[in-house]
């Protein structure tokens, strides 16, 4: 074998030199055959020339055959395709211009798309970092009676328990007690740090294995064995700067030793108080666990509902078979301490939907919203395809009449604007980056697992997706036109000259209501959410929010054991810091607003035989006598708390608790049996909303602050938070040198945190309204300004036929309005139908309201004309002369 | 010309000429044009075919194995030219395509000019 023969050999594993060598075979083939046959017919007697002609036509349209013959190839589509993005680099080549904004427009819907989905993925689409997250569960209960104003309420403790003993369905359930803090002490200032106390076997559930040490010894729970801790990774690195020794030492927690006994992996997220609870407010993370001591009065039948409990279930089983099997424990636990019928039943929720069920409906709005704009920005795009069609119209029908197939044709155009989407989305993915940062930047703190939140291999399959179905939905649009294109006439008449002829028409009217209804949608989406937030930010709360700071106080209990040096302590405390030159006035409460309707219970009237769901609910709040004055609610009826009445059992209550449970009636003086014993009315004061902004007043009772454990403090000042706090620090410390002092809060950030889901909902929905407003403008300038530049001639022939102007201008306005006006009716009918479900997501505006709807036709219909207007005035504009000269 | 009717024709058109392509290669190894040459000649140039057609069938027949080519010098000739010559399974294909067109063209057959008539 030659050097040469062998070098062809090596040289066909190549794909690109195979392809190359079988092209220059086919070519020498028929240059052959040309060849051969030109001679036979000069051998007839023809001229050279006459005989290459002839040769020629007896062999066809030698591309076609070249065409044909590749078909046959087989592996020629790689090629073709291969030919069809290169034809499509060109085309974009040619017209940079397009090609930039094409690009653009793609990369920043796409930017959007990207980084709103990789919300949705991180939060609600990832399943839970636990091993088999499926089997975990949060189990509540139900008490039918209470459905109307709780659904749901916490377990307690004896239900827990019961559970934990008997349930068979289930590998495990462990307690929470959410929300608690604890003084850590000894090291440095004393530092309050948010700790949930869990039984013992909370991470076995979760299945959860620690960076170090080992979890809680088995009797944990135990009274007197409880004093053992472990640390999240956090607290770990930032208090203890990552010591491993630090495992078997004992740290202080509110003066008690307790024993390190395990640090979590850096890769554990445990979660809000409010994420695991139904009925709970916003409560921080825990940054430490410590086991958690159930006493033998926690363990009553009737009380303390107020436990989360995490349970995973075994493997095979479901949840309504688990539900079945703890209801049937719960009615025996309740028979045999005669609760009072009916009893509460076990309500078992994937733990994952728990964590996430407040944000969920908000988070697929958004995508749906942002989805929307990228449909608004594909239909531009197939629109500018279209347009560029129609010019293209002539080359197509010259291409068509040489021999390419439509098939070719669509394809061609396909590669094109796949290449455009795919640029898109490579740029779109760089500039996501930059969107997701910003996104994460303004997420409520609330919204869970934002630490999941990454650009992850489904975001790109997301993304890639996208820009496919992008690319391939706006070039169909194109390209469907461009294959219909009949060559003959096309290459008759220069299209120029034609009037506006009807397919092509038809699809970019419907473009122009394609956006405009969407654009609708989006509009309303966003009218309702900024309506609803500023009403929402308005609405009266009932107490101030300028110029209140508050803080969270945990004390010691080793060394505050008894109640009267507890109270002792407040009392001391408030008077301290009132003497403050920066204070005006100070107050202790039990719980701040909005705190959840973890404290509401009933009002328990004498001789009411009303089972507990039928009476009347009233959230407690434990008060000192200067909380009305400090946070400005006022006195409607008899007198406000002193400290005189501590163990009096006199309450004041908010005006709408005496007229939901007094109606008609003074309330003053009236008695009800309430948490500590025998309750009367001393005073009524205004109505606040305490539990939740986005709901009504709740009717409220507010007792004297006795000796609580912890208590938040609220100061008005007059001077910014971060300077009168370290007065503040200095003045409690003078009390108690021990209490840790966490940083201060500003009543404004505390409404303003409890309002940022809402806000963040808003926000990017009026973003990507405003973005689709614009969007859908510039889509129909476009379309108008492409059909008047197309109708020239039509319009000079108007007008020199006597056409008025201004006949023209409204012509031509018509004709872009029309479809813009069915696109806006379709709209807002589409609307009517989608935006009930928002309506949990809206406070105080129905999600029908016509104001809104009214609002938002007005705008587009403002806009739309405008974008009519502009291009028609050009067509107003039009020369008869120069028009007709053209021809 | 309705679109329709022109598919028809090139589909019928397509398994005709492979036919009559691997006949023609029965005697032994030609070149395209020969092969174009044999079959207008041996038609009495009834059948046109049209020389264009005859490079897609015979790319396709080699893709399908059924002839192989190969640039060769014919004898007493001065260059090269690609020769296609039928593979053993050209020949079984080609005795298929004949027993089938055989039962298509006694089937036709009756139809037209049934027993009765003669």
């Amino acid at each position: 074998m030659g050097i040469r023969r062998r070098l062809k050999s090596w040289l066909s594993w190549f794909p690109w030199y195979r392809r190359r060598a079988r092209e220059a075979d086919l070519a020498r083939e028929l240059r052959d055959h040309l060849e051969l046959e030109a001679e036979e017919q000069r051998a007839v007697g023809l001229t050279p020339d006459e005989a290459a002609h002839a040769a020629r036509r007896a062999l066809g349209n030698e591309l076609q055959v070249e065409e044909d013959v590749r078909a046959a190839w087989g592996f020629m589509w790689v090629e073709t395709l291969l030919q069809d993005f290169r034809y499509g680099l060109r085309m974009l080549r040619k017209s940079p211009g397009f090609a930039a904004i094409a690009i653009l427009t793609l990369a920043l819907g796409l930017a959007a798309n990207t980084a709103i989905f990789s919300i949705v993925n991180g939060v609600l689409l990832r399943p839970l970092e636990f091993p088999h997250p499926s089997q975990l569960v949060t189990v509540e209960l139900a008490v039918p009676q209470f459905a109307r104003k709780f659904p749901v309420i916490p377990p307690n403790p004896a239900s827990y328990v019961a559970w934990a003993h008997q349930a068979k369905s289930l590998a495990g359930i462990a307690a929470v007690e959410v929300g608690g803090s604890l003084n850590l002490t000894g090291r440095g200032e004393p530092a309050l740090m948010n700790a949930d106390s869990v039984s013992a076997n909370l991470l076995d559930v979760l299945g959860v294995r620690l960076l170090l040490g080992r979890n809680f010894s088995e009797d944990a729970d135990q009274p007197g064995r409880n004093h053992e801790v472990i640390l999240t990774n956090a607290l770990w690195r930032n208090r203890f700067h990552s010591n491993p020794g630090i495992i078997g030492h004992a740290i202080a927690l509110n003066r008690i030793p307790y024993s390190v006994v395990g640090v979590l992996p850096a890769s554990f997220h445990f979660f809000q108080g409010n994420q695991l609870m139904s009925v709970m407010g916003p409560t921080p993370k825990p940054e430490l666990f410590v086991p958690e001591v159930f006493g033998k009065s926690d363990l009553a039948a009737d009380a303390g509902f107020g436990i989360a409990a995490i349970a995973r279930l075994r493997p095979g089983v479901s949840r309504a078979q688990a539900t079945a099997e703890l209801n049937v424990i719960l009615s025996r636990l309740f028979r045999s301490q005669s609760f009072p019928l009916p009893y509460p039943t076990a309500v078992v929720t994937p733990l994952h939907g728990m964590i996430v069920r407040s944000s969920e409906r908000g988070l697929w709005m958004l995508l749906a919203a942002v989805l929307a704009v990228m449909l608004i920005i594909c239909v531009n795009l197939a629109s500018l395809i279209l347009t560029r069609a129609a010019a293209g119209e002539q080359e197509a029908a010259i291409r068509s009449a040489l021999g390419a197939s439509r098939g070719r044709l669509l394809r061609q155009t396909l590669a094109e604007t796949l290449l455009l989407g795919l640029a898109g989305g490579a740029l779109g993915l760089v500039l996501a980056r930059w969107a997701l940062w910003a996104l994460l930047a303004m997420a409520p703190a609330g919204l869970p697992r934002l630490h999941n939140v990454r650009l992850d291999g489904v975001v790109l399959v997301f993304t890639l997706g996208i820009s496919v179905l992008a690319g391939v939905a706006a070039g169909l649009l194109g390209a469907w036109r461009m294959a219909r294109a009949n060559p003959q006439d096309a290459l008759r008449s220069a299209s120029t000259r034609s009037t506006d002829r009807g397919a092509g028409l038809r699809a970019r009217e419907a473009m122009v209501g394609i956006e405009t209804a969407l654009g609708a949608m989006l509009l309303i989406a966003a009218g309702l959410f900024l309506t609803s937030f500023a009403k929402l930010e308005r609405a009266p709360k009932g107490f101030t929010v300028e110029h209140i700071v508050t803080l969270n106080l945990q004390l010691p209990s080793a060394e505050y054991t008894r109640r009267e040096q507890r109270s002792e302590f407040w009392r001391r405390l408030l008077v301290t810091t009132a003497a403050l030159p920066a204070v005006e006035s100070s107050a202790v409460t039990s719980r701040l607003p909005p705190g959840g309707e973890i404290d509401d219970d009933p009002v328990n009237l004498p001789g009411d035989t009303r089972p507990i769901a039928e009476r009347p609910f009233a959230s407690y709040r434990y008060v000192s006598p200067g909380y009305f004055r400090t946070l400005e609610i006022p006195l409607v009826r008899g007198r406000r708390l002193t400290w005189a009445d501590a163990d009096t059992g006199a309450v004041v209550i908010s005006a709408n608790a005496a007229e939901t449970i007094w109606p008609g009636l003074d309330p003053i003086g009236q008695k009800f049996d309430g948490d500590p014993g025998v309750l009367h009315v001393v005073g009524v004061v205004g109505d606040t909303r305490s539990v939740t902004l986005s709901k009504g007043p709740t009717p409220m009772v507010y007792a004297l602050y006795g000796g609580g454990m912890t208590g938040s403090l609220i100061f008005r000042t007059r001077m910014p938070g971060a300077a009168v706090a370290l007065e503040l620090r200095r003045a409690i410390w003078r009390v108690d040198s021990s209490v840790a002092v966490p940083p201060v809060r500003t009543m404004g950030q505390i409404v303003s945190s409890s309002l940022a889901p809402r806000r963040f909902e808003m926000l990017l929905t009026s973003v990507f309204a405003v973005a689709a407003l614009l969007l859908a403008c510039l889509g129909i300038y476009g379309v108008v300004s492409y059909s008047v530049a197309r109708r020239t001639h039509e319009i000079g022939i108007r007008m020199a036929l006597g056409a008025q102007k201004m006949d023209v201008l409204g012509r031509v306005v018509g004709q872009g309005m029309m479809p813009a006006l069915l696109g806006l009716g379709t709209g807002i009918l589409v609307s009517l139908t989608l935006v009930r479900l928002l309506s949990s997501l809206l406070y105080g505006i129905k999600p029908t309201d016509p104001l809104i709807f009214g609002a938002v036709a007005a705008i587009l219909c403002a806009v739309t004309l405008l974008a009519c207007y502009v291009p028609a005035r050009r067509a107003m504009r039009v020369d008869p002369m120069a028009a007709l000269r053209q021809e | 010309m309705p679109k329709k009717d022109c598919s028809n024709r090139i589909e019928l058109m397509k398994g005709t000429l492979d036919m009559l392509i691997l006949r023609t290669l029965l005697f032994g190894a030609a070149n395209g044009h020969e092969i174009a040459k044999h079959i207008q000649r041996t038609t009495d140039d009834v059948l046109q075919v049209e020389h264009g057609s005859l490079y897609p069938a015979l790319h396709r027949l080699e893709r399908r194995g059924w002839v192989v080519s190969k640039w060769e010098i014919p004898k007493g000739g001065k260059r090269e030219f690609k020769y296609y010559r039928l593979t053993p399974a050209g020949k079984k294909q080609l005795t298929a395509e004949r027993s089938e067109w055989r039962r298509l063209v006694a089937s036709i057959g009756r139809v037209m000019e049934p027993a009765g008539e003669g």
